[in-house]
């Protein structure tokens, strides 16, 4: 039995989750497009202290200390702590523009300085990088690493810049749009890039939410897309509903406002919730900050915590109206947002056919 | 438990079309580990008929060389892709004609080491076979390694702790912290062993070295 204690994140809302969680209640979209304009991109993107000297790896580690100095500062460890840190990229592009391939990988050095200024000693340290479901890929780990009494709690941290590369990179898939991220909506046409950092912490011993399941699956169909039935993604949902019987109040979708991504969610949703006379509230958090890469299923963890804290959630304010052709209902602006919500639902999907979900409910 | 080793040294770019080319969609558009890891499981496919219930990537240095690449070309997407480590098992998947649980995992310089220790706690009745694949460039140019660990729930799980057992047993040590154990440490001693064949190294655990 896994529980979350505490959490804490930054993002291009501000150093806290009450910024983040204000943010998105009041309509407020903190992501903005790309400069497409020459080639000088930003190091820093939308990270709240962006406008500091430091390079890539000292911006990670700092505000990822800043997302965990929000937990509670008198928890004491227990011996058998363990830290996992979910990126894609972590410091690329500190190292990718010089003359030679360094010697170690650009995600685990983060860790390491991290557990150094934070002063703490854990047993057990790895670093997933599962594309954009990396963070709950971790949970996924983490609540394995618990079950199985491998250690009794675990610092779940994600981190994610948005520098050159990243931003070359999404901008030769042609995902980004230049009006705004509008998931669900009939006028979707892609995403803004953003900056994000988290830190959960999870433990054996009973806390205000408890993970329910948490399911993964990949698929082999193509690099870059999920295939069309959306298999995959169902599988990674049944393997996190396995146990838990209860109506879903909330999903947080992925919701990245690309025409296929929402339409096979739209899909998975429809079939093993809406088909079957259950119909959750679903809403989704990348209108306001941007898609934040490994960090953004934890993100959204976070968020359904706090639907379920103020019993309350967040419309998708860019959306004024959701695509005709979808067969679910969002969240989109000018709805109702107080609801009940005893449990929620993540959905995470990534390149290469990953697919991630996570229930958690009040504890 | 027990892990069976697989040890394959790949050439990139491939001297010919591979006989798998028209099972992975734009075979050609691979990337050195895409590639590598997909060419291997072509060799050992006969050997390791059963599939796992997880897959283990284990990327030091993540996907840098790729990486590198992209920023050094054209900004292809199709080279984009591919600077996600995890995308290398892809290719790997099509030719499997498998879907499950992938977690791509980078601790470098302990990142086999610890890929391999984590399927050796994950092994159990939720999971009878894992696999742990690595990939890494060789000092020779256009030379690369893929090592492919079947970590096999065959015997009743030991009661033995963990993975200090492998590893200690690994440098001829009683107590030795396995992250103290580099990933190189461990192939100097793997390429001198005399593990030709396979042997226990306790009553649940062996280790077979297959080339």
């Amino acid at each position: 039995m896994t529980w979350i204690s505490a959490y804490g994140c930054t993002s291009a809302a501000g150093f806290s989750t009450e910024e983040l969680w204000f943010g998105l209640n009041n309509g407020l979209d903190h992501s903005r497009p790309i400069d497409n304009s020459g080639e000088n991109f930003p190091r820093a993107y939308s990270f709240p202290n962006k406008n500091s000297n430091k390079n890539q790896r000292e911006l990670l580690v700092e505000n990822l200390l800043c997302s965990w100095q929000q937990l509670n500062k008198k928890i004491k460890y227990s011996e058998k702590l363990g830290i996992i840190l979910a990126s894609t990229k972590g410091f690329i592009d500190d190292v990718v523009w010089a003359e030679e391939i360094p010697s170690q990988d650009c995600i685990s050095p983060i860790l390491n300085d991290f557990i150094e200024r934070a002063d703490i000693s854990p047993k057990r340290t790895v670093c997933v990088s599962n594309a954009c479901t990396s963070g709950i890929s971790a949970l996924f780990l983490a609540n394995s690493w618990i079950e199985k009494g491998i250690v009794e709690e675990v610092l779940l941290l994600a981190a994610d810049a948005v520098g050159p590369f990243v931003i070359r990179g999404f901008q030769s898939l042609k995902v980004l749009t230049m009006d705004k991220t509008r998931p669900f909506s009939d006028v979707r046409s892609g995403f803004f890039l953003g900056e994000a950092t988290a830190a959960i912490l999870l433990t054996k011993k009973i806390g205000p939410f408890f993970i329910r399941g948490v399911g993964i699956d990949s698929e082999g169909y193509a690099v870059t897309r999920p295939s069309q039935s959306g298999n995959s993604l169902k599988k990674a949902i049944q393997i996190a509903k396995r146990n838990f019987k209860n109506p879903l109040d909330l999903i947080l979708a992925h919701g990245t406002a690309t025409q296929l991504n929402d339409k096979i969610e739209d899909q998975v949703f429809y079939d093993l919730f809406f088909e079957r006379k259950e119909f959750p509230t679903i809403t989704a958090s990348k209108w306001s900050i941007g898609h934040t890469l490994a960090t953004s299923g934890i993100l959204d963890l976070i968020l359904g915590c706090e639907a379920i804290k103020n019993q309350k959630v967040f419309s998708i304010a860019n959306s004024i109206q959701k695509d005709p052709n979808f067969l679910c209902e969002y969240l989109t602006l000018g709805k109702s947002t107080n609801r009940k919500v005893d449990n929620f639902l993540v959905s995470s999907l990534g390149f290469g056919g990953l697919h991630a979900s996570v229930i958690v409910e009040r504890g | 438990m027990r892990i069976v080793l697989h040890n394959h040294k790949i050439i990139w770019p491939p001297p010919k079309e591979p006989s798998w080319a028209s099972r992975v969609e734009r075979w050609y558009q691979l990337d050195a580990a895409a590639y590598s890891i997909a060419e291997t499981f072509s060799i050992l496919q006969d050997k390791i008929s059963k599939k796992p219930s997880l897959l283990i990537l284990a990327s030091p240095l993540g996907s840098m060389e790729t990486d590198f690449q992209f920023v050094r070309g054209n900004y292809s997407p199709s080279k984009f892709v591919h600077t996600l480590p995890n995308i290398r098992s892809t290719s790997l998947l099509q030719l499997m004609g498998w879907q499950g649980p992938v977690l791509c995992f980078q601790n470098d310089p302990f990142t086999w080491l610890t890929a391999l220790i984590e399927a050796i706690d994950l092994i159990g009745p939720n999971h009878q076979e894992i696999w742990v694949i690595q990939f890494k460039k060789t000092n020779v140019q256009g030379n690369y390694e893929v090592s492919w660990a079947q970590v096999l729930n065959d015997f009743d799980e030991g009661k033995i702790s963990q993975a200090f057992l492998i590893v200690s047993y690994l440098k001829g040590e009683n107590v030795k912290k396995y992250n103290a154990l580099k990933d190189q440490d461990f192939w100097e001693w793997i390429s001198k062993s005399h593990c030709s064949r396979p042997f226990l190294i306790s009553k649940e655990w062996s280790l077979s070295k297959n080339e």
